[in-house]
């Protein structure tokens, strides 16, 4: 920890290696993520791909008036903050829990076989895994539809993917049922970490099974659990577009559109690439500065963990 | 130390292994490269078309060996022709060749397309057969007046089947002892009544209407009050033949009619219940299944479905189409017979050889390959008697089992989309029809048994006989106009506010219909369909003028 001018020299000198090994991360970064960016010249121009980049006409601001005057943009909008933070909370709590009932677990061929299990979702695509949800949930002979009838729970089977309102739970719950598994890895990771002996401390002073998860697994995985939430912050205007894709059907068009369905259909899919990269450049904003903000607030709570 | 020299022997023996044998097969590889065929890559855009690699089918390797080319296919997955389009713009990555289908004028207006009125001047030997002037003047691109395609819609139309209509099951028909369903009303009274008489079948409840509703394909349920009221399917317009004046259906009054008539069903059960949350697979597996009673589609649709119940021995439960109208008009348009416009397959800028692309689409249209892909390969799929062709009774067995087909290469979507003649025009030869499913042969032949009884039953000669004779459009088909990009935006607005709403009106809640449907109008007031319908309305009165 040195502080003066002669020390930053010196301690690059050391570390020369480590500078030099970074190099050619850094131009992949600046190649894939920074280059691009160039791209955003298109949301002011009337681009068309037959005249070029060069030859297209500069519209000012014109395709964002459009954007933010369209109806749909602001549901699209709508339907992926609600579906992203169901998600995220669905996502988070499922996982935690999982992740701890499974640590709990003594029996290790148990314990393997249900956590093989839970993660072999998350290997199927999602062209696949929609099949599967549209059949589970089918209100024709889907396995869902048929037990709640039979247990006398409803009348009439329910329509599951049909219904505008329900889309907002579906999506959210299909990803636990494909993610949960997957997810919880790393906080079993995180678990492991955790030292024995304040298990065995905590069991001296009496703490039962729910005292030692509350007061040492928990606070164990607490740093891991806030910097996947604050990178998950910033996906939140992701909400998983194949999902969404694959599941949404016109008729719940107005609860699943969501900013990239709604992107492809209104932007690339009318050939209107400026339109396109107009809401881009829009999603890109409103996820960098929810990023900071999560990180902000995350460094004034915690005792240092943070991103950057 | 022993122990590292032979780890090292092994590992070197192993490199060799893998190494040596890719020197001495490289050179070998290369001469047989070089006896290949001219290789170019096809982008198959058209989701209607099942995705057969027909090259390497025997008669695709037979046109490969004539004409001395080799396609390599990549088909579209899913069904979104245009983002397929407008990414593979974008991002400039063209192949050789596209089948273009219904978002051609992307292609066109972004200037990625070869136009081939030269090449078809000068070595269109074949195709200056098949395409006379009056018909290659209607493929005009109408902006800059270059040809870029040769349309495979032809004039013809099945012989056998009608094109379109609302369905009935065979075992429905009979029990209401054979009726001629000409009107909407006795159509659903007919469905409501089979439902009750049969709740359920093979132990799932059978469903009384059904709708294919995925993605584009929801279109046929947008046009069914067209239908109803007599117009053909053009594209969801309601086009005057004689003045050519444009009508937009989105607000037609008759169409909130008819689907209240859906929404009265569908809270009374008689809808399917899946019928907003199925897929085009869905769709077929549960027409596929014989539960289903009344639909309306377009027969090349359900094409698969129908082969699926013949399989399946279900004859009874195979439907039949009807001319179903609203009360009080006269003529069907469900079979229309013109010349269309639509794309067929195009060379691209990208293209290493235009020119020799060209020659090959020529070929294509040569007799030899027409009798090829469409008869067969003499001897095994056909003979040629007294200079005339023919199938034998094991060949036409052959010939109508779809899986055969496939296997075989014969017929089928691929082919289709090549530059071609009417099918029921005759080889010079004289030996046939193009096609043999246009030969007189055919024309006995195809029915099957089961449709035999039900054509006797009915006492006509064809199924298309139920509906007004075929109409020849003199506009072409309306749906195949090309609307420049921001008309197209603006289209597709109005099409999702349609699509969005329909769906919601007809599963309205009893009594809440009008008010959603009156919310639909309004919406539909804030969109600028009016200058969408002033392009078509100038394209259809161009078309009037100079066509006919």
């Amino acid at each position: 920890m040195q502080s003066s001018k002669k020390g930053i020299f010196s301690t690059i000198y050391n570390q020369r290696q480590l500078i030099v090994l970074t190099f050619p991360f850094l131009i992949m970064v600046l190649i894939f993520n920074y280059f691009p960016l160039w791209g955003w010249l298109l949301a002011f121009k009337d681009y068309k791909p037959y005249l070029g980049f060069q030859n297209s006409e500069w519209v000012g601001f014109k395709n964002f008036a459009d954007l933010f005057s369209d109806v749909y943009f602001f549901q699209a909008l709508r339907n992926t903050l609600v579906i992203s933070c169901l998600k995220l909370i669905f996502n988070f709590l499922s996982s935690i829990t999982f992740a701890i009932l499974l640590n709990e677990i003594k029996n290790m061929l148990f314990k393997r076989t249900v956590q093989t299990i839970s993660y072999l979702p998350h290997f199927v695509s999602w062209v696949v895994a929609a099949n599967i949800v549209y059949t589970v949930l089918s209100p024709d002979y889907g396995i869902i539809n048929d037990l709640l009838v039979k247990f006398h729970i409803i009348k009439e089977p329910i329509n599951f993917l049909g219904e505008p309102q329900y889309f907002w739970f579906i999506a959210p719950a299909t990803e636990v049922w494909k993610e949960m598994g997957w997810n919880a890895i790393i906080y079993l990771a995180a678990m492991t970490n955790i030292d024995p002996q304040l298990y065995e401390a905590a069991s001296i002073d009496g703490a039962g099974r729910l005292k030692r998860i509350w007061y040492i697994t928990l606070p164990g995985i607490l740093p891991t659990v806030k910097i996947l939430l604050i990178m998950n912050v910033g996906w939140i205007l992701n909400a998983g577009f194949e999902q969404m894709y694959l599941l949404q059907r016109p008729s719940t068009l107005d609860y699943s559109d969501i900013l990239e369905t709604y992107i492809l259909r209104y932007g690339i899919g009318s050939g209107r690439w400026s339109y396109a990269t107009a809401a881009g450049i829009f999603n890109s904003v409103v996820s960098l500065i929810l990023v900071t903000t999560a990180n902000k607030v995350a460094s004034k709570i915690g005792e240092g963990e943070r991103v950057f | 130390m022993f122990k590292r020299r032979v780890a090292l022997l092994v590992a070197i023996a192993f490199l060799m292994t893998i190494i040596v044998p890719g020197f001495f097969s490289a050179p070998t590889k290369a001469v047989a490269a070089s006896k290949n065929p001219i290789v170019f890559k096809i982008y198959w855009g058209d989701s209607n078309a099942e995705p057969v690699d027909v090259w390497k089918t025997p008669i695709g390797k037979k046109v490969e060996q004539i004409t001395g080319v080799r396609l390599q296919f990549e088909f579209i997955v899913g069904s979104d022709e245009e983002t397929k389009a407008g990414i593979m713009l974008a991002s400039g990555d063209l192949p050789d060749l596209i089948n273009a289908h219904n978002v051609v004028n992307k292609f066109i207006e972004a200037g990625a397309l070869v136009p081939l009125d030269n090449y078809i001047a000068k070595y269109g030997k074949n195709i200056k057969k098949w395409y006379d002037a009056k018909a290659l003047k209607k493929i005009k691109y109408p902006k800059d007046g270059h040809i870029y395609y040769l349309t495979p819609f032809r004039e013809e139309s099945d012989p056998l089947y009608s094109f379109a209509g609302f369905w009935l099951p065979i075992y429905v028909l009979k029990e209401n002892k054979w009726p001629v369903v000409r009107d909407i009303d006795t159509y659903f009274k007919i469905v409501k009544d089979a439902v009750k008489k049969h709740p359920t079948y093979n132990g799932k409840p059978t469903i009384g209407f059904t709708a294919l509703t995925d993605s584009w394909r929801i279109y046929v349920l947008m046009q069914q009050p067209l239908r109803l009221e007599g117009y053909p399917n053009d594209g969801g317009w309601l086009i005057d033949e004689k003045t050519g004046v444009v009508k937009d259906s989105y607000t037609m009054p008759y169409a909130k009619t008819y689907y209240k008539i859906l929404n009265q069903m569908w809270n009374e059960g008689l809808l399917d219940k899946e019928m907003f949350s199925q897929n085009y697979d869905q769709y077929l597996a549960k027409i596929s299944s014989g539960r289903v009673i009344g639909f309306y589609d377009e027969r090349w649709q359900i094409q698969s479905a129908i082969d699926s119940l013949e399989k399946q021995g279900l004859y009874d439960r195979i439907p039949i189409a009807m001319p179903v109208l609203k009360k009080g008009v006269k003529r069907d348009r469900y079979n229309v017979v013109t010349m269309g416009t639509g794309a067929g397959i195009s060379i691209t800028k990208k293209c290493k050889d235009p020119v020799a692309a060209f020659k090959f689409l020529d070929r294509m249209a040569g007799e030899d390959i027409l009798k090829l892909i469409n008869w067969g390969i003499q001897g095994q799929d056909y003979y040629v008697k007294n200079g005339k062709m023919y199938k034998d009774a094991k060949q036409i067995q052959n010939y109508m089992n779809p899986d055969y087909r496939k296997k075989q290469g014969i017929g089928g979507n691929i082919w289709f989309a090549f530059p071609r003649p009417p099918f029921d025009w005759t080889y010079s030869d004289k030996s046939g029809k193009i096609s043999w499913d246009y030969s007189d042969q055919a024309l006995e032949q195809r029915y099957k048994p089961y449709e035999k009884e039900v054509l006797k039953a009915y006492k006509i000669k064809s199924f298309k006989d139920l509906f007004s004779p075929t109409w020849n459009s003199p506009y072409g088909y309306g749906w195949d106009i090309k609307l420049p990009d921001d008309l197209q935006a603006i289209q597709n607005q109005a099409d999702d506010l349609q699509r969005r709403y329909v769906t919601k009106a007809i599963m309205a809640k009893p009594g809440e219909y009008d008010k959603i449907w009156n919310e639909y109008l309004n919406k539909m007031k804030n969109i600028p369909i009016k200058k969408v319908i002033d392009f078509r309305q100038k394209e259809i009165q161009r078309r009037l003028k100079e066509w006919n």
